[in-house]
């Protein structure tokens, strides 16, 4: 009887475990087909990609491109050598085309781009306003030789830059990049290009920028990350120019991670030679930097302050900023991680990854009145479509891309599905404004135009 | 206010609202997934689902948004003030709404597309459109027909047959929503009441497909000459012949052309092949292209009236509708439409000689095309000629509208990205023509 009741808990067990997985977000396509269809005669990567995106969302593609990028590179090839042929040019213009064209074959037959065998995207909504939003552009991992494989990342890491962000963070990205892969590359391409005054010119430029400053030297402390981020403090305001009026405080920093001292050398010697406004050296909370202590005229706060912190060289708009970070970053102050908003949206969002970029509410709150200042310049009703919402421009964000062995994977989770994510960031938002700013200006110059045509 | 700016500025903000995702529901709304891709094949080169419930809805408050703002009495709208085209933009505003609510737009609840290759040659392309059936009905669901059913059609065409088009066309459905519309936009006004009664004799006696077909024969050559298409040699290719077929209800259609004919410069000749009164048309001048025959006939066989350009292709259409040389027969057909259920509500079909027929004419714009395009165009023309011919089968039903495609290639991956260069091609051949011809040389040309 014990017997029987173990063995029976143990395959209820077993199928609850199993009724779960199957009821989990991150089915395969193949698990929730009902049909079963055939096997393509022709291989790709369907099962590869597809196996990284969510079903069952508004939006769901995969799409071979080997045939495609094959295709592509057949026409590009004669249209090129055509091109080339058809352009009248000296002995020396035909010589730097025939370079050119050399470079742009060997970039291109190095870059990877030729390895992707198939791309995928998918948008699911996981809970009211919340999307999961994935694309994935896959390579054959025995293909990964390519550079586009490499120079952006090697292999997802915890992102090191959410250390520094304030919890006022409103807008950050960090982007990692092999800038002595790239270095080394370009005798590559240049020697493709099968010039030797080419190469003669390019080695003497190399040679120059090392003895002046010790190009290799820097490029090989750089550490391949590089961020930058805004803060927006709501409980102090600034002014900026018309349509945008009053919004909170905004503060900027840029981020570069560091092997060792030898950029922020260069760059606080630099600084402490440079003529104009007055340089302070300060230290703040054991951290040295450097502080301009005279503002830039601008219309957002600039007395730029330079400092080393961790493995990160950081320039932040304004001293505040600055111990803003180094208090955020030694615990005492709260970090973006640590707020609300961050958690909603990094739920079950893996953040070990080599690209990040976060925009909080608080953009959409500080665009929308701007937005909306634009759009009634231009004579449109209250309300006009609903865009009177707040909600309607929200933008929060937060998204990471990881270069993993056979692809790389672009996810984020937003208020927006795929489409209006890309939509509204790219195109609608800055076309609406562009359009509000611009339009009332060109009536303007119209009508100015026509009084002084009508004064004559 | 600047009417420009009235237009253009409500233009973006649309564009803004209708991207703006439905993200103040109170939980996600289950998506038409499953019922899209369980019709479409996995594992091809091409595998897509968007979910268009959102889109839809987002147009349906931008078009009524759209339309306020058009008919508002604000003294600053330029549309409505207008004496002109005030009226004009009244009457179309007023059809605008109800024409896109009886269009069934709206009860697209998702869409779908599918390429496999089934055999190393032999692709399956699959686009779907889902029908969400609880919104009701609507003009593109009963325009196509609501079920598939067989392609009598089929037994007609003639083996020789380079391109076929035929579908399911309800006129009765398109009038009634032409009618709704109306009837909507004017308080009570229908427009076929008040159509004249040989209007509507047309009408009642069309029964509901209609089709186009051209033949191709490759042992009879036509010849243009040179100077005709601005090439040294005169062009040869295969002679064709096309026709025009609707289904009828009865010989109403052709009594009343009948009537037209006799009462015209030359009474129609009237043969009698295998029982059916072929009635050719004759011509006051003959064609001056050697090959091509042009001699006009039109006949009823059974409940198809056709309409053909030669005498010979519609003795064909009597002879296949007969068993004798039907398209069923041809190896090309039979190949491309092997294991495909022909039952649907229309067809289309390309054969490899009409697609190597299609080139010649291609080629003949080569001739006007700069060196430096040419090669590129090669490689597009040489891509074209594996092409073995495709067929496509749409099929509508209570749960949407499915189109099915058999080809020699990938329609959608390598034959889209030579598609895609050769439009580049043209293009960039047209620009350079205008550029020639000097009619932009006040503007410093295009280089």
């Amino acid at each position: 009887m014990k017997k029987e009741t173990i063995l029976t808990l143990f395959i209820t067990g077993i199928a609850v475990a199993f009724t779960g997985c199957s009821d989990s977000s991150e089915k395969q396509i193949e698990s929730t087909s009902k049909n079963k269809s055939p096997q393509s005669a022709v291989p790709n990567s369907f099962a590869e990609v597809t196996s990284k995106l969510d079903t069952n969302g508004d939006v769901f593609v995969y799409y071979s491109t080997e045939d495609v990028i094959a295709t592509i590179e057949k026409y590009a090839e004669t249209a090129g050598a055509q091109a080339v042929k058809s352009i009248e040019a000296g002995p020396m213009e035909d010589a730097m085309m025939e370079s050119g064209m050399n470079i742009g074959k060997a970039m291109y037959e190095q870059s990877g781009i030729k390895d992707i065998s198939g791309m995928g995207m998918s948008s699911i909504e996981l809970e009211s306003g919340m999307f999961r939003n994935k694309m994935v552009i896959h390579h054959d991992p025995e293909k990964s030789n390519g550079k586009l494989w490499s120079l952006l990342g090697s292999e997802p890491h915890e992102i090191d830059m959410l250390k520094f962000l304030p919890e006022d963070t409103a807008l950050a990205f960090s982007h990692e990049i092999n800038l002595k892969a790239l270095l080394d590359w370009l005798p590559e391409l240049i020697k493709a290009a099968g010039n030797p005054m080419l190469k003669q010119q390019f080695d003497q430029s190399i040679e120059m920028a090392n003895a002046e400053m010790d190009l290799t030297d820097l490029v090989t402390s750089f550490d391949n990350e590089i961020g930058m981020f805004v803060t927006l403090d709501a409980s102090q305001k600034m002014q900026l120019p018309p349509p945008a009026g009053e919004i909170p405080l905004l503060g900027f920093a840029l981020m570069a991670k560091v092997k060792d001292d030898k950029i922020s050398d260069l760059l606080f010697s630099i600084l402490e030679n440079t003529t104009g406004p007055e340089i302070e050296k300060k230290t703040v909370s054991g951290i040295e930097m450097l502080v301009v202590n005279e503002p830039v005229p601008m219309p957002i706060p600039f007395a730029p302050a330079v400092f080393r912190l961790g493995k990160f060289l950081v320039v932040a708009n304004t001293e505040d900023l600055a111990k803003q970070i180094v208090a955020t970053q030694n615990g005492s102050k709260k970090n973006l991680s640590s707020t609300e908003e961050f958690q909603r949206l990094a739920k079950d969002l893996e953040l070990k990854a080599n690209h990040f970029f976060f925009a909080s509410e608080q953009v959409g709150s500080t665009m929308s009145p701007i937005l909306k200042q634009a759009m009634n310049a231009g004579g449109l009703p209250e309300g006009f479509l609903g865009l009177d919402s707040n909600d309607s421009y929200n933008l929060q964000t937060l998204g990471v891309i990881r270069m993993d062995t056979d692809s790389i994977m672009v996810e984020n989770h937003s208020q927006n599905g795929l489409f209006n994510s890309v939509m509204m960031q790219a195109g609608v938002i800055p076309a609406s404004v562009g359009a509000g700013m611009i339009l009332p200006a060109l009536a303007d110059a119209r009508e100015r135009a026509q009084s002084i045509s009508s004064e004559q | 206010m600047n009417p420009i700016r009235k237009i253009t500025i409500p233009f973006f903000a649309c564009c803004m609202s209708f991207f703006i995702s439905s993200a103040h529901s109170s939980e996600p709304a289950k998506t038409s997934f499953e019922a899209v891709t369980e019709k479409l094949d996995r594992n091809g080169h091409l595998f897509a689902y968007f979910n268009t419930a959102k889109t839809m809805k987002q147009l349906d408050q931008m078009m009524d948004s759209l339309l306020e703002l058009a008919q508002s009495n604000d003294s600053a709208n330029p549309l409505a003030n207008n004496p002109f085209i005030g009226p004009m933009v009244s009457g179309i505003t007023d059809a605008i709404k109800p024409a896109y609510e009886e269009s069934g737009i709206s009860q697209i609840g998702g869409v779908g597309m599918s390429s496999l290759a089934v055999k190393k040659d032999q692709w399956r392309q699959k686009t779907f459109i889902y029908r969400d059936s609880q919104k009701g009905d609507g003009l593109i669901w009963e325009m196509f027909g609501s079920e598939p059913h067989s392609l009598e059609i089929l037994e007609l065409v003639p083996a020789q047959t380079g391109l076929l088009a035929h579908s399911d066309l309800r006129i009765s459905a398109l009038m009634d929503w032409v009618d709704r519309i109306s009837e909507k936009a004017t308080g009570g006004q229908s427009v076929t009441a008040s159509a004249p009664a040989e209007f509507k004799d047309i009408l009642n006696a069309f029964d509901d497909e209609v089709g186009f077909m051209m033949t191709l024969d490759p042992n009879k050559q036509l010849k243009i000459p040179g100077f005709m298409i601005q090439a040294e040699e005169d062009l040869e290719m295969d002679s064709f012949a096309f026709a025009l077929i609707a289904r009828t209800k009865g010989d109403k259609i052709l009594s009343m052309i009948n009537e037209a004919m006799e009462s015209g410069f030359a009474p129609p000749q009237r043969t009698k092949i295998k029982g059916v009164n072929l009635n050719s048309i004759p011509l006051p001048l003959p064609i001056p292209i050697e090959g091509l025959d042009i001699s006009p006939c039109y006949f009823q066989v059974d409940d198809y009236m056709v309409l053909a350009s030669s005498t010979s292709l519609g003795k064909s259409i009597i002879e296949a509708k007969n068993g004798k040389g039907q398209i069923t027969e041809n190896d090309d057909f039979k190949s491309l439409t092997e294991g495909l259920d022909l039952k649907s509500n229309g067809i289309s079909y390309m054969s490899p000689n009409f697609t190597n027929w299609s080139i010649k004419l291609n080629e003949l714009s080569m001739g006007q095309m700069p060196e430096e395009l040419k090669d590129s165009f090669d490689i597009y023309l040489n891509y074209n000629k594996q092409i073995k011919g495709m067929v496509s089968l749409i099929k509508s039903d209570k749960d949407g509208i499915m189109l099915e495609t058999r080809s020699s290639v990938n329609l959608t991956g390598e034959y889209l990205a030579h598609t895609a260069a050769s439009i580049a091609i043209i293009l960039g051949n047209s620009v350079q023509q205008f550029n020639e011809s000097g009619m932009f040389d006040d503007l410093g040309g295009f280089e």
